[in-house]
Order: structure tokens, then sequence, then C-alpha cells
């Protein structure tokens, strides 16, 4: 701004030598003609002034190059024109015109020019009724003791602005968009210091960077800004509203007609090009109200030199709508209904956050479908980096919550103590989580590189038995009786891999029920690997056939399930076993439609049902078996079926009967079409009995 | 006697070259297998096939074409080595699963397609290409799709690979059905070359 202050003189002692010109009456027409004109800062070449002096004077200035060397940028063909020149103690060019031929397009100015040569003061009042697409004027006093230039842009194309700044050379970021601003501003210059105000409001703001990482679509955005020039430093004080409009940081996308926002910051510009953020305050409606200050480096790495932000209400629904919901999208969690308060503090450190402390208040969280809700979660969570020192008050956090459900099984009110540092987790005190009508007994929790492909995770805990009959109701399962505890110590993820080195007991239907080998890939991915064996010892089947409505047996039965395998929580492969275990000295008794449903497993459902429905057999309700059993491996989608033992004609014992009136139910089909016999199952459970076909062979 | 030398050392040959027959990739099939994959998750967007335009070997490297060439003279020898005409097994629950899942995705792609927003890469992926064509609003979610599609088209090419029990084929497939999506996308679809310059079909 200093460089306009001489650039000021220049034209006041052009203006003066026309003036001198004038005063020979005689002279009709004059002409001057200067090859170069040098300033600090800029060269003027081609220069010529054509003055006509008759009742009226008119003159004429036109400058072939102006080259300013700041921005290196030239001018070409610079025409100044006044229709008419008054000549007195002020020199005063009326009608003034003056033209730039620019690569944008040709730029005019008209108005009014005027030297006051006793105060040595030029006064300029210009305007272009077509600039940038709209409308711009400028006024300005220039004297020696400094200078005061005020204008309006109405209307302007932001699209043009953005060009004209290129051609001028200004370093803007790779961004291109259209929208309107109308502004104004006054700056005013003096020896020591200069200063701008400025009020613009932007609207119908489309812009975006070529990548698509920054975006705005019809974002209205009003601001006031004061600059003061201040020896080696510009003091700035800035204030933001975007009332309308959506902006896309990415992955953050914010619609300010949900929720304006409202900035203000007030700093210092230091010549280092270090930005000193004083005090900054940030109002983001029903979503964050924050405070802080910062210093900033523009242009060289890393551009968050320290910052500290307090941030005195997070709101929810509004912060996890805004700033929580992109990093969860398309997640199983992505939907939630959040509800209730936190409020913490924030420290950066080279673009890093260093410290955080975060304050939840009465948290409500739930995604509707009861796989994750939690209500009350209250705390503190105190987190450092893993390179900060560790200090005791910012080493505990706590959360506690009222009760809630996870993966649909109820959660009761618990309280967990832990460390959080870089990206470790680690449980303090030993917790107890009451789960349905058991309990876990958490005794370690240990986390590391959460949140990478890295991510390790330990868990020992014990499960106090919890009944089977609220497991089945939480699942919607039939509903049966037993419990299911143990101990989980060794569960492990490595690598994306869950594990549990222990064996998980059960009581259930009167005998006992042990899972093994339990293995989870892709645990946290879109398509979970499931593996682990089962075996079954002496369940009651009397138990087991009335929850599942298949048909009552008595008796009882024992199994396993080896190599079971889902893919996306369905069985995929397994060879299983259901067998009468041997020395079983209970009572064997099977009724009429359990028999139906067995043999039309094995494939012969109608010759089951007319050897029922006929003769003898009709009368009885249940029959004695000596042993019962099946076997189905599970391979591409067909269950290879076989019994308890060969039969004749190339069939396999599904039932061997015995006493009077003795009956065996002998199975033929080999390979069984999964999906269907699955489907003719759920069924058989259901109603009366199903139908069942051999798969064709594969 | 000469001959007789000449003809074990052939014989030799062509024993040992036996092992190389049925390990070779079945380009063929694997084409037929991702056609019929493509048909699956793109339904009707999918363009009619070139008729059957078998694989060029001369586009392997210099192992591939010898193998290959060693394949074609053994094919007269020995008619039973049939590697080539098999079928692929692509009718396992896990190939069903991600196939219906990404058919799912593509109902919600396809604008993105046709928006020239996402396009096919060159190693049988997609890709944002254009992110200033999505409306901002969508911009998380079709990121989101594009690395969901990215994740199950990736188990798809090693879950045909392990299907039919030959995981080292993984890439082999991929490669097949990076140049198949392409050759099957609808016109105004964006496409990778082989020097991943982007065109529009």
């Amino acid at each position: 701004m200093r460089s306009m202050t001489r650039r000021a003189k220049i034209a006041a002692s052009v203006l003066f030598a026309l003036g001198g010109i004038g005063v020979v009456r005689a002279i009709e027409h004059a002409h001057l003609q200067v090859e170069r004109i040098e300033g600090e800062g800029w060269v003027l070449e081609g220069i010529a002034i054509d003055a006509n002096f008759g009742t009226t004077v008119d003159a004429q200035l036109t400058i072939a190059r102006a080259h300013l060397v700041s921005v290196d940028y030239t001018l070409r063909n610079v025409r100044i024109s006044c229709g008419s020149v008054e000549l007195g103690a002020t020199l005063v060019c009326n009608d003034g015109t003056a033209t730039v031929v620019m690569p944008s397009g040709r730029q005019q100015w008209r108005g009014r020019l005027a030297y006051d040569r006793a105060a040595q003061r030029v006064e300029v009042d210009m305007r272009a009724s077509s600039f940038a697409g709209g409308a711009a004027r400028v006024r300005g006093r220039f004297a020696r003791g400094g200078w005061r230039l005020n204008g309006t842009l109405d209307n302007v194309a932001l699209e043009q602005v953005l060009d004209l700044a290129r051609e001028l050379k200004v370093a803007l970021p790779d961004i291109s968009g259209n929208g309107r601003i109308a502004a104004t501003f006054e700056a005013v210059g003096a020896v020591f210091s200069e200063r701008l105000e400025l009020e613009a409001r932007l609207t119908d703001l489309s812009a975006n960077n070529a990548d698509g990482t920054l975006a705005s679509d019809t974002l209205a955005l009003n601001v006031r800004a004061t600059i003061v020039r201040d020896a080696e430093e510009w003091r700035f004080d800035v204030t933001a509203r975007a009332p309308s409009g959506q902006a896309y940081v990415e992955p953050i996308f914010v619609d300010f007609g949900q929720h304006p926002l409202d900035l203000r910051a007030e700093g210092s510009w230091l010549a280092s090009g270090e930005i000193v953020l004083r005090h900054f305050d940030v109002d983001h409606a029903e979503a964050v109200r924050a405070t802080g200050n910062a210093r900033l480096v523009l242009g060289n790495e890393p551009l968050v030199r320290e910052a500290r932000v307090d941030v005195q209400a997070l709101q929810f629904p509004g912060a996890y709508t805004s700033y929580l919901q992109p990093f969860l999208l398309g997640g199983a969690f992505a939907s939630l209904t959040t509800s209730g308060r936190a409020a913490g503090t924030v420290h950066i450190e080279n673009n890093a956050p260093r410290r955080l402390v975060l304050e939840l208040d009465d948290i409500d969280i739930d995604d509707g479908t009861r796989m994750l809700v939690v209500h009350g979660l209250n705390g503190t969570v105190a987190w450092h980096d893993a390179t900060g020192e560790a200090q005791p008050d910012s080493e505990r956090s706590s959360l506690r919550w009222r009760g809630g459900s996870l993966l649909n099984l109820a959660f009761g009110e618990s309280e967990l103590r832990f460390a959080a540092s870089g990206r470790s987790f680690r449980l303090l005190e030993p917790a107890q989580i009451p789960v349905l009508d058991g309990r876990i007994d958490l005794e370690r929790l240990w986390v590391d590189d959460f949140g990478q492909p890295t991510m390790a995770v330990d868990v020992d805990a014990s499960l106090q038995p919890v009944s089977v009959t609220e497991l089945c109701r939480a699942f919607g399962w039939p509903e049966f009786g037993g419990t299911l505890g143990g101990s989980i110590s060794q569960l492990r993820m490595r690598d994306g891999v869950v594990t549990l080195g222990t064996t998980l007991e059960g009581r259930v239907f009167d005998g006992r029920i042990s899972i093994r080998d339990l293995r989870l890939e892709d645990a946290l991915g879109a398509w979970p690997r499931f593996s682990s064996s089962i075996a079954f010892e002496n369940l009651d089947l009397e138990l087991v056939t009335q929850a599942f409505s298949f048909g009552r047996i008595t008796g009882r039965l024992s199994g396993e399930i080896d190599g079971l395998q889902l893919f996306n929580w369905r069985p995929i492969a397994f060879d299983a076993r259901f067998y009468t275990p041997p020395n079983d000295r209970s009572r064997h008794r099977i009724s009429q439609r359990a028999v139906e449903n067995i043999g039309s497993i094995g494939g012969g459902r109608a010759g089951v049902t007319q050897a029922l429905s006929s003769g003898l057999l009709r009368f009885f309700e249940d029959f004695r078996y000596d042993r019962l059993g099946l076997s189905c491996r599970l391979e591409n989608e067909v269950c290879y079926i076989d019994g308890i033992a060969p039969a004749p004609h190339g069939g396999y014992y599904l039932v061997k009967g015995a006493g009077l009136p003795r009956i065996d139910v002998i199975g033929s089909a080999r390979q069984v079409d999964w999906p269907r016999l699955v489907r003719q199952l759920v069924e058989a459970t259901k109603s009366g009995g199903p139908t069942l076909g051999s798969a064709p062979p594969p | 006697m000469g001959r007789t030398v000449l003809r074990i050392a052939a014989l030799c040959l062509c024993l040992s070259a036996c092992v190389t027959i049925n390990v070779y990739f079945p380009a063929a099939a694997a084409e037929k297998a991702a056609d019929r994959i493509i048909e699956d998750v793109w339904g009707e967007d999918a363009r009619k096939s070139q008729g059957d335009k078998r694989t060029q070997l001369f586009e392997f490297d210099g192992q591939r074409v010898l193998l290959a060439a060693a394949g074609a003279v053994l094919d007269l020898l020995v008619p039973t080595a049939n590697a080539q005409s098999a079928d692929l097994n692509i009718s396992t629950p896990v190939i069903k699963q991600l196939t219906q899942a990404m058919e799912a995705r593509h109902a919600q792609l396809k604008k993105y397609y046709e928006s020239g927003a996402v396009g096919l890469t060159r190693d049988g992926l997609v890709e944002i290409r254009d992110q200033n064509l999505i409306p901002l609003p969508e911009r998380n979610a079709a990121r989101k799709l594009v690395a969901d599609e990215n994740a199950d088209r990736a188990n798809l090419y090693r879950e045909i690979a392990n299907a039919n029990g030959h995981p080292e084929w993984e890439a082999d497939i991929r490669k097949t059905f990076a140049e198949r999506w392409i050759e099957r996308a609808s016109s105004g679809w964006y496409v990778q070359d082989q020097k991943g310059q982007w065109a529009k079909k």
C-alpha cells in the first residue's frame, strides 16, 4: 500500500505538467510523448498525452505498456481520457474514462479525477458498470500524509474475480467455481500504518478443488474483517458466518442450512510467514462450540505448529451427524440416534493431536436394532500421544453407563477404568459387566495399534453362567433351558483374526456342550469367516425335540460338529455327527412324527408316511428304538448324509428299532441340497413335517 | 539307435511337460466364468459379449508363451490334456454371496459409472476418477461404495482361485476379470487403458 502513495505522487506530477501547458492559451493542441517512466515497483512505457484547448479543454493519456514489477504483470493500452478538464487551483478531469485491455476482456472505468495543487492531493471517483460480471466503484484520496480508498463490488462473479486474480498472479489454491460477491471496503494508509475494513457477502458460492476433496455448494458466506498494518505485522480481526449452503472437506460434509456456522478469529500475520491466532471462536449451531488459540505457518509444513482448542459443548445429535457419521458410514453403526453433550480440550502440535480430555455428559446411543444401545454414558476420556510425557491426571479415564444392548444382548450398569495413549488401551482395574442374568468378569483388556490393520487385542475374562433361555430369547431362537459359562481367557486378535485359546463350556438340555478352536477372520470387515468345533455330550433328546418342535424323542444324544465354517455367519462347511451315546441306559422312545421327520432327511418320507399310516403301526403313538444317529458332511452346499450303520441295498440306518412293533428307518439319499434341507427343517419344526428330496448329483 | 534316443528324449520332454499342462491357467474358462459373474452383477448393463474371443496367448510373458506352445503341441500328442476346456467352479456359497452383494451394490454404483464419476481400472477394481461429479451430500456414500466394491472384488478373485484349488491363479483371474469388466462395460462408462489413462467407452 505504500507504493500507492508513490503512484499518487507520479499521477499528481503528470497532471501538474498538463496544467503547466494549459497556461499558454495560444496553444490549441499539445502533444507530449514520454518513452519511459520508472518508479519503485512499476515501469510505464510509450506514454502519450494529448490535450485540446478550445472553449473547453479535453485531454487523453495513453500508456502502451504498464509493467507492475511486484506481480510481474503488464497492462497494455491503458487509455485515460478526460471529456472536460477544469484548469484552476484544482485540476479536474471530468467525464474521465480509463480503459485497460486485459486477457479476460476490456475494463472500462468512468468517473472523475482531481488534483488539488495547493494541498498536493489527488482524488479519484471511478465506476465500472461492467466489472467481472457485475459493477464496481472505487473512491480514493491520496495526499502527502496518507491515503484513503473505499469502494463497493456489486454482484460480481467469483469466477471472473478468480480469473482476474490469476492474471495478476495472485497465489490462489487450485480451486474453480462460481458464485456472486457483493462487498464494501475501506482502506486507509498513513505513513506508519495501513488499515483495511472489509465487508463482503458471498452468495451461491459453488467451488471445488481439482480432486474434489474440498467443495462447496450454493454456500453463503458473510465476512467482516479489519486488517491493520502495524510495524512488521498485520493484525486482523475477522468474523465470518455461513448461514446457508453446503460444504465438503473430505470426509466431513456440513449442511449450513441445518447448522449455521459462526467463526471469529483475531491475531497477527508476522513478516516471517507465521500466523498467530491469539483467539478464535467457533459456533457451529447445535453441533459444537469451541474457542482456542493457535500458531500456524503458511506454505511450510507442518501448518499447525501449536494449537489449543477448548470445546465448550459438543452437542448431540448435531455433532454426530456433522463430524462422526462420515467416519462410520456404511458400517454397522452408521445411523445412530444420539443425544447428550460432551466438552473437553485438545492440544495439537505439528499437525498432530498430543493430548485430549473429553468429559461425556449423559450420552445416549441407539442404532434402532439393539445391536448397539448405550444409555447414560458418562465419564472422562483422557488421552495423550505415545511420545508425550505421561501426566498423572491425563492417564486415567473412566466410562460408566446405566445399561444398553450389544448384539442383542442386554448389559447392565457398569464402569470401565482405563488408560489410553497413542494407539493403545489398557484396562486398569477388573470390571464386572452384567449380561442378561449372568455377568462378564473382565480381568484384562488390552489393545495395541488401534485402528490400524495390525491392531492387536487381548481379552481375559470369565463368563458367569448366563441362562440359555435368556440367550435364546435375545436371539429369537426357540427357548430351551441350560446355562453357558466359562473362562474366556486368551481371546486374542492379531492381523484381523480373533482366536480363543480356551474352550467354552456350557450346560444345555441337561447335557454338556463345549466349543473349541474359535476363530474369526476379518472380524471387523464386511465378510467375517468364523470357524470352530463343537461337541455335545448326553443331551436329553426329549428337551431338544420339545424345544425345536421336531416330534418327541426320548433318550440321550451326543455328537460333534467338526470343522464348522461360517462365511458371513452362514455355514459353508462342517462335518457333523449326532448319535445315541454307547451304553446309554435311558428310555428310548420315538414318536410317529419324529420318525417321519428323520425319515425324510434320509430321502424316504413318502415311504415312511405310508408305512406308518398302514397296518398295525398306525395304532402306536411311539416306538422303542435301540439307537439312532445321523451324520452330515457339508461341502459346497451339498450335505453328504450317512446314518449309524450300513443297511441292505446301499442304504443306511437312521433309527434302529427295538422290541415290537419294531421300526427301522433306513435312509437312501446320500446327497441332499443344503439350502433346501435347511428350509425344510425350519418348516418341519413349525408344522407337521417336512418334505424332502435328494439333490441332483453335483 | 539315435532315433530311439530322440524318441526317449521327446517322451521325457512330454512327460515332464504334462505336469505343466495341468497347472496351466485356463484362460478361456476364466473368461467364461468372468462373463457369467459380470452378467449376474451388472444384469442388463453388461454389454453383449463380443463372441467367444479367446485370450491372446502372446499377451503373456515369454515363459507363458513357451508353456502355451508346449501345450499346443501336447494337445495333439495327449488328447486327454483338457485342462483348458473345463469350466471353473464359481458356484460356491462364498462366491454366490459376494456376487449377490455386488449385484445389490450395482444399483447404487450405476449412476456414478454413467456420470463418469467412477470408472473401471485396469487391475479389475473401480475408482473415483472425478469426485466433483458427485453431489456433495453423496460423496462419502460414494467413497464407501467404491471401497466396499473393491473389497468384494478382491475377495471374489481370491475365492475363485481357492474354490478351484489353485490359489496361485488369483493374479491371472484378476487380470481376466479386469479385461472382461472393461470389455463388457456399457458405452459412456470410463475405463482405464493399459497405461492407466482414462477413456470413455
